[in-house]
């Protein structure tokens, strides 16, 4: 690109300004169940001047439409174990091509983590915060038709998640 | 000076479940004996997405917005959490540019927060353009210089 605009200023012109306009990204729904997250994220956007991105306030049950990529982010710590399944399932059922999705793995160290913490009264305690079975995950997204293609554990000090990539078979 | 530390690790731990989760103490009451399973079962979910929406509408919006953002006003336990986060965002967004350009795809981010995925995603067929509209007007540039060069020679 650089080399050829080199030695044609003029003809590229016109090949630029084409390039520009077929550059618009990708179309980015996005939704939170807080109103104050969503209009946070919305004015950021606003502020660095994105325009391919939409955002609105709604629980993740009601998102409705077909995507080519579902994420949802470190959501999942949010979901009992019981409803996790069904989260999952609206997640694929929105979905055309990929859904990834990050969570807490249950495994017997984080699980005892948590324990430790619970023991600890305190004015600032929590209280829901919901491990998942990778096994229950990974079933659940095979259910819906999905099958595993990346993964990534990250894991800091006091961070947990793990992703998984599906793909639509 | 091993109490002090194990100490300090507990603490840690308390203040990391702290970091993770909203926290309602009012809300939570204890069930009764007399309960049955499924309603209880039920109110805890219609709790669980009522106080996770109080939460994150309020005291949660707070730290979570500090959280998620360059803001200094944060501990170190959610300067970690931040990290973490900032890192499964990253490792999301190598995925998607490792599969090639995301211009004309649809993604749809459920549980946004404040836009630390949905935002680069949305930047990221656009950076492309940023590219081209820098190499035009540094080319351009050059090109006049050349011109200049050549009206001096």
């Amino acid at each position: 690109m650089f080399i050829h605009l080199t030695i044609l200023p003029y003809d590229v012109y016109d090949d630029v300004l084409r390039l520009r306009s077929s550059q618009s990204g990708a179309k980015i729904n996005a939704s939170d169940i807080s109103d104050s997250m969503a209009n946070e994220a919305a004015r950021r956007a606003k502020a660095m001047g994105i325009k391919n991105a939409k955002f609105y306030t709604s629980d993740l049950e009601s998102v409705t439409g077909k995507y080519d990529t579902v994420t949802c982010v470190d959501v999942a710590i949010h979901y009992p174990s019981e409803k996790m399944g069904e989260m999952i399932q609206h997640l694929c059922s929105i979905s055309k091509d990929r859904v990834i999705i990050s969570f807490a793995p249950k495994t017997w160290y984080y699980v005892f983590l948590k324990k430790v913490g619970e023991l600890f009264p305190g004015p600032s305690k929590t209280t829901r915060a919901y491990l998942h079975e990778e096994s229950f995950v990974v079933n659940e997204l095979k259910k819906a038709g999905f099958e595993i293609a990346r993964t990534e554990m990250t894991g800091t000090s006091f961070y947990f998640s793990r992703l998984l990539e599906a793909k639509r078979v | 000076m091993k109490t002090t530390l194990a100490t300090l690790t507990l603490t840690s731990l308390v203040l990391s479940v702290q970091g993770f989760a909203p926290h309602s103490p009012s809300i939570r009451t204890a069930s009764t004996a007399a309960d049955f399973h499924t309603t209880t079962r039920l109110a805890s979910t219609v709790d669980d997405k009522t106080e996770v929406r109080e939460y994150f509408n309020t005291e949660g919006f707070n730290r979570w917005n500090k959280i998620y953002s360059e803001s200094d006003e944060v501990n170190s336990v959610q300067l970690d959490i931040r990290n973490g986060h900032d890192q499964t965002i990253q490792k999301i967004l190598n995925w998607i540019s490792a599969d090639g350009d995301i211009k004309g795809k649809t993604v749809c981010d459920c549980g946004c927060g404040v836009g630390s995925l949905a935002i680069p995603l949305a930047q990221m067929g656009k950076f492309s353009s940023f590219v081209y509209s820098i190499s035009f007007y540094f080319i351009m540039n050059v090109h006049s210089s050349y011109h200049l060069t050549l009206r001096r020679v």
